[in-house]
């Protein structure tokens, strides 16, 4: 063998070792996380806008405010209602296809699994009755990043 | 040719002898020496004791992932359900923590978390405390919580727990008996049965259901018929025996006493006639006219405690998680929690149990086996392999004897010290094998060598003292490549106590490892060799398929040792690949990861978040998990559980999933990462049980840079951490200062107007003892059947603490005998208050934390101290800076001396052994770029950043540098005996002919060295990534690869480069 070949073979092999070290693993494509929580304007609320398959694996339900007819006063299942820090009372009305934002109410009593509102949203917007709190949670940006 | 075995006994074994006489000595061949024959028969005695040991022991030793590596740590968990975090944080936790614990001896750091139901404290002392003097001294102080508050169960201190302490997880499920009466059988058969099991340290059961009387009275109900709550209350507490309430009769029982009469005494038993709900209800209410009974007034009934945690199964389930104590041994506990299971079976009726939702053991069983399997594979492989190119079976015992003998005697002393092994043990014992068999067949080939060159030569020294003489100098050679070996490991001494836990069992193994090595060296195989080897074949032939491989390499030794330009070029190219390792290095893991069949999910959702719900959560996620492919079984718990490790609120919760073990693991792996983080508003973090207990005991290293702000007044203390954060944006060398926010969640405020309580008579005490037993329960005594104690509880119907608005309109007893509304004598409001109230040395803390950017963190952390050495504090309030980037670059610089110093003594070490400081440092650099073979394979293993390439990287250093110390002393010896013989002038050096020759003598020995290695490691390769093979297949692909460039540096470049040079006279 010459001197020439065998450097030659030697600077091939270092160029390929050089390349399998280097070589990274592939980056997984992004994909859109399964909720994306957006500011609106004019309102401290912030939209939330779940993944199809997400508000699914959730099983988010939702259902329309009443009027209840004894009192004429709104009300709304009680699993609607969600406490938020300070105190203040809501209920996440769906806005959109899986967009929720929160509304404000005013609870005047909650009777079994009925709260009689003094104010809330109009008759007939549906809130969400099932996952609120993982609505809850994805506002308040809780994901796998612990 | 040779006497065979029939004539050793007439010999002596002389090589002991002549170890410690001069060569010229004659000696007789028969000469009888006195302890000789005996010692080298005691040797082979030895190691067949050895083996036969090893081989009965095997199965029984003690085996485990990884060793423990917690720091020792005492934790004191109070039980104060209905408490929030702040009523537990000042009722319990301070008191305990401030009086009690802080400045206990030994101690190094005191951490609380006060949380809405627990207060758990962890008291860490010192490394290298001994764990049980410690745990006295704490045991000392909490004598003196009796003068705690009444409000919860008494401070209990934690079990002894190993670093993964979670043995079985045991799941005990039906659709037919309620889950009250399975919690009472888990409580008062399984639990105990479980705890006398030896090794178990602690039953925590989820979802446990306390049985209990409950008395729910409505106010409403009560006013009606005139009773007081507190009527009630006394009633129930006097028709019971015993009573823990210090204001009713109950609480002094009295003693039956006896009757004693002329001839006989007979004792007084009391028979309790309140076993039910029923008869409970028929007791007469103290009091009323007409007499009421408690079910006129009450409801009656048997019912369950408030849930502080459950079980997460697709059937009621209660989940008994068993932990085991530091030391003891997963498989053993293993197999009698299950025998115990078994023997409780038909006492459980219709029951179903399962104990298989977390198993380890499984793990350490299929360990076990893949690496007994090729292990032994390949102790096979090496001697078919030694007698195929040895040619001679005799040779090919003496290799196979040494190897296996190293391996059996390290294990039996680690055995006998009673030591776990561990992946890091067997790490150790895989690089001690493969210096081994080096040094065996160097052995082996040595005294052929010198029994071919005596052919040669007028001078014949008696078989015996040619062995001797021969063994000697490998011997030499031998304990100077193993003392090398056992001094590169040593900066990994220098690393931070939590990198001690997992580095100090790999040196003490290795260090272990190469000692018996060199006594096997030493001692067994020149008594081998002398009983076995007397033939000695007359000429060196390459043999079988090293046959064209030594012919190419001679023609390339030919061509290197006469070039200087391809020597230098070949060094340098090498050089550049070891270079590609070292920013490998720093993402660098001593800890590998199991190939674990369990996967664990920690689910956490927004702060305040009811069980209710995490439990509709948890029972989604499982079915969804359940459908992925290659998931067996799913189970959990949310919450938390007597005494047990979670420490979450009910907001968190533990999905355990088992995988099969024929399904393909990274695919499955993908599946469930995909399934887990498709749920929007909680958190869930993939992972396994180890990985999860490192991350525990590593939590205080998350961060580069951590500003603590110590204090009392927590939103004082939060103002003043923003303050610090934007000073500390403000600086160069640091970036992304952030405040870590304190989880707050939504908790109801019940504040008393005195103004209002004033007009109805009643006092804030008042109060809050009729709310709190309406709502939450007071236990008022207690009930004895057959072995059992249940509580006997007064508390209000469910519809009072339903929501917010009943809470508000319970009613209030007035002194005057109305009843008030709650909401009418106090204010109730919810408001923000923390999840959970952590302490650090005893003071509530708000944590500033930051990155490092750049590459001196002791310069950005004096920045940080002097920019925040200005902000203003709240009383009692101060600042602590934490580095655990300053910590990582001063353990890294120190490692970088230590591995300095390692570098002068290897070459100290070397220089001894070659006899020039030249050979020594070029033998030292081509070691180290003998390596390159193993990193340019690395990256199909994943890279040098994890144990087992790091290894096989030291193992192919290693090799080659005993490889080419064989080589320089070869040479040497070969220019003592030119000096001895030459005429006039001694030559000085090597010339370019000898240096072929000596080389060209050496490709054998070196060939078969690698040739008998690397088929011995292809079964770990061959068989896959497996349980068991995490850290020994990576090895052995490395060492593979590192062994082709061994030996060619060896062989081309050592000549060159080490040899000393011819001086032209």
């Amino acid at each position: 063998m010459s001197i020439l070949r065998s450097l030659s073979f030697m600077a091939g092999s270092i160029v390929l070792a050089v390349a399998v070290t280097g070589c990274t693993s592939e980056e997984e494509p992004p994909t859109t996380p399964p909720a994306v929580v957006e500011d609106v304007p004019g309102s401290e609320a912030k939209s939330v806008t779940l993944r199809a398959d997400a508000a699914e694996a959730v099983g988010i339900r939702t259902a329309a405010v009443a009027r209840g007819d004894a009192t004429g006063r709104l009300t709304i299942p009680y699993a609607a209602v969600v406490y938020y820090l300070d105190g203040s009372t809501w209920a996440y009305t769906e806005t959109g296809s899986h967009t929720f934002q929160r509304a404000p109410i005013t609870v005047a009593s909650i009777t079994g699994d009925v709260a009689t509102l003094t104010a809330g949203p109009p008759v007939g917007t549906p809130v969400v009755v099932v996952g609120a709190p993982e609505v809850f949670g994805a506002e308040l940006e809780i994901d796998g990043e612990q | 040719m040779g006497e065979g075995l029939s004539g050793v006994r007439r010999r002596t074994l002389l090589p002991w002898r002549s170890i410690g006489e001069s060569p010229s000595a004659t000696e007789s061949p028969d000469g009888t020496g006195g302890g000789g024959p005996r010692f080298g028969r005691l040797a082979i005695a030895a190691a067949l004791g050895v083996l036969v040991f090893a081989g009965a022991q095997l199965g029984s030793a003690k085996v485990d992932f990884l060793p423990e590596f917690m720091p020792p740590s005492v934790q004191v968990q109070t039980e104060a359900l209905g408490l929030s975090a702040a009523e537990v944080e000042q009722l319990v936790t301070v008191p305990l923590e401030q009086d009690l614990l802080n400045g206990v001896p030994w101690l190094d750091r005191i951490h609380s978390r006060s949380q809405p139901g627990l207060s758990a404290i962890d008291v860490v002392f010192e490394p290298g405390t001994d764990l049980y003097a410690a745990r006295q001294m704490v045991q000392e102080r909490l004598t003196q919580a009796h003068a705690l508050p009444n409000v919860g169960s008494a401070p209990v201190m934690v079990e002894p727990l190993a670093s993964t302490s979670r043995v079985s997880m045991i799941a005990l499920s039906s659709r037919t008996t309620s889950l009250i009466d399975m919690s009472v059988l888990a409580r008062w058969k399984v639990r105990p049965r479980l705890m006398g099991i030896a090794g178990v340290a602690n039953v925590a059961v989820y979802g446990m259901r306390d049985r209990q009387l409950q008395i729910q009275a409505d106010p409403a109900t009560l006013s009606g018929k005139g009773v007081t709550l507190t009527q009630v209350i006394e009633t129930a507490g006097n028709a019971l025996w015993v009573s823990p309430l210090t204001f009713v009769e109950a609480s002094t029982p009295g003693t039956g006493g006896f009757v004693e009469g002329r001839n006989q005494r007979l004792a007084v038993q009391h028979v309790l006639p309140i076993t039910t709900a029923d008869t409970l209800g028929q007791v007469t209410i103290e009091g009323t006219s007409p007499p009421l009974r408690l079910s006129d007034v009450t409801r009656v009934v048997e019912d369950h405690q408030p849930l502080i945690g459950d079980a997460v199964n697709s059937d009621p389930t209660l989940f008994l998680v068993v932990q085991k104590f530091p030391g003891a041994d997963t498989a053993e506990v293993t197999r009698s929690v299950e025998e115990a299971m078994a023997s409780l079976a038909p006492g459980l009726g219709g029951i179903r149990v399962d104990t298989s939702v977390y198993r380890p053991a499984t793990y350490v069983e299929s360990a076990k086996r893949t690496l007994g399997l090729t292990g032994g594979l390949a102790l096979f492989v090496i001697v078919l392999a030694s007698w195929a190119l040895f040619r001679s079976w005799r040779a090919a015992l003496v290799v196979g004897a040494a190897v296996t003998v190293t391996l059996a005697g390290t294990f039996t002393v680690l055995y006998l010290a009673r030591v776990t092994l561990t992946t890091l043990t067997l790490s150790a014992l895989l690089v001690a094998a493969v210096l081994t068999i080096a040094v065996a067949t160097s052995n082996v080939d040595a005294v052929w060598a010198q029994a071919r060159a005596q052919r040669l030569s007028p001078h014949r020294l008696p078989p015996n003292e040619l062995i001797g003489r021969t063994l000697r100098h490998t011997s030499r050679d031998a304990a100077v490549g193993l003392l090398v070996g056992i001094v590169v490991l040593t900066p990994t001494l220098a690393l931070g106590p939590s990198a001690m836990a997992f580095s100090r069992p790999l040196i003490t193994a290795f260090a272990l490892a190469l000692g018996v090595g060199l006594v096997v060296s030493i001692g067994l195989t020149p008594a081998l060799t002398h009983v076995l080897m007397r033939e000695v074949p007359r000429a060196e032939v390459a043999s079988g398929p090293m046959g064209p491989v030594a012919a190419a390499l001679t023609r390339l030794v030919t061509r290197f040792t006469g070039s200087r330009v391809l020597t230098w070029s070949a060094a340098a190219a090498l050089f550049v690949v070891v270079l590609t390792a070292l920013p490998q290095l720093s993402s660098t893991s001593l800890v590998p990861t199991p190939r674990d069949l369990n996967v664990l999910l920690a689910v956490e959702a927004a702060p305040g978040t009811s069980l209710t719900e995490m439990n509709r959560l948890s029972a989604l996620m499982s079915a969804r998990l359940r459908a992925v492919d290659g998931v067996v079984s799913v189970g959990g718990h949310n919450g938390r559980a007597v005494t047990s490790d979670q420490l979450g609120d009910v907001n968190a919760g533990e999905l355990w999933l088992t995988l099969d073990e024929s399904a393909d693991y990274a695919a499955t792996r993908k599946a469930i990462d995909a399934v887990a983080h498709g749920y929007p508003g909680v958190g869930v973090d993939v992972l396994d049980y180890t990985q999860d207990r490192i991350q525990a005991a590593t939590a205080t290293a998350q961060h580069d840079l951590v500003v603590r702000v110590l204090g009392q007044d927590l939103p004082a203390l939060q103002q003043t951490a923003e303050q610090v954060a934007d000073r500390m944006s403000e600086l160069s060398g640091v970036s992304a200062a952030r405040v870590v926010p304190i989880a707050t969640q939504p908790t109801v405020r019940v504040e008393v107007d005195l103004a209002a309580a004033r007009r109805f008579g009643l006092r804030p005490g008042d109060v809050r003892r009729e709310a709190t037993t309406l709502v939450s329960g007071l236990t008022v005594g207690n009930l004895y059947e057959e072995a059992k104690v249940f509580d006997v509880v007064v508390l209000g119907t469910p519809s009072a603490r339903a929501n917010l608005s009943s809470l508000a309109d319970v009613k209030i007893d007035t002194p005057s005998g109305t009843q008030v509304r709650l909401g009418d004598v106090a204010k109730v409001s919810v408001g923000p208050e923390p999840a959970s109230i952590v302490h650090d040395q005893v003071m509530r803390s708000v944590d500033v934390v930051a990155d490092v950017t750049g590459s001196d963190a002791s310069a950005a952390v004096a920045d940080v101290r002097s920019a925040v050495a200005g902000v203003p504090m709240p009383a009692e309030a101060h600042l602590q800076v934490l580095s655990s980037a300053v910590d990582r670059q001063s353990d890294a610089r120190r490692v970088g001396l230590v591995g300095l110093g390692v570098i002068v003594v290897i070459i100290l070490i070397l220089q001894a052994a070659t006899g020039g400081w030249r050979p020594a440092a070029a033998l030292v650099l081509l070691a180290l770029l003998g390596g390159a073979g193993s990193i340019a394979v690395a990256p199909l293993v994943g890279g040098m950043g994890t144990l087992g390439p790091l290894l096989g990287f030291l193992t192919t250093v290693l090799v080659t540098l005993f490889g080419g110390l064989a080589s320089v002393r070869a040479d040497g010896l070969r220019l003592a005996l030119a000096r001895t013989s030459a005429v006039d002038g001694s030559p000085t050096g090597t010339s370019g002919r000898a240096r072929i020759d000596l080389t060209r003598e050496r490709i054998v020995p070196v060939l078969r060295t690698a040739a008998i290695t690397a088929p011995a490691l292809v079964p770990a390769i061959a068989f896959g990534d497996r349980a068991g093979s995490e850290v020994f297949r990576p090895f052995a692909v490395t060492v593979v690869g590192g062994l082709v460039t061994s030996v060619l540096v060896v062989l081309l470049l050592v000549p060159t480069l080490c040899l000393a040079k011819e001086v032209d006279r």
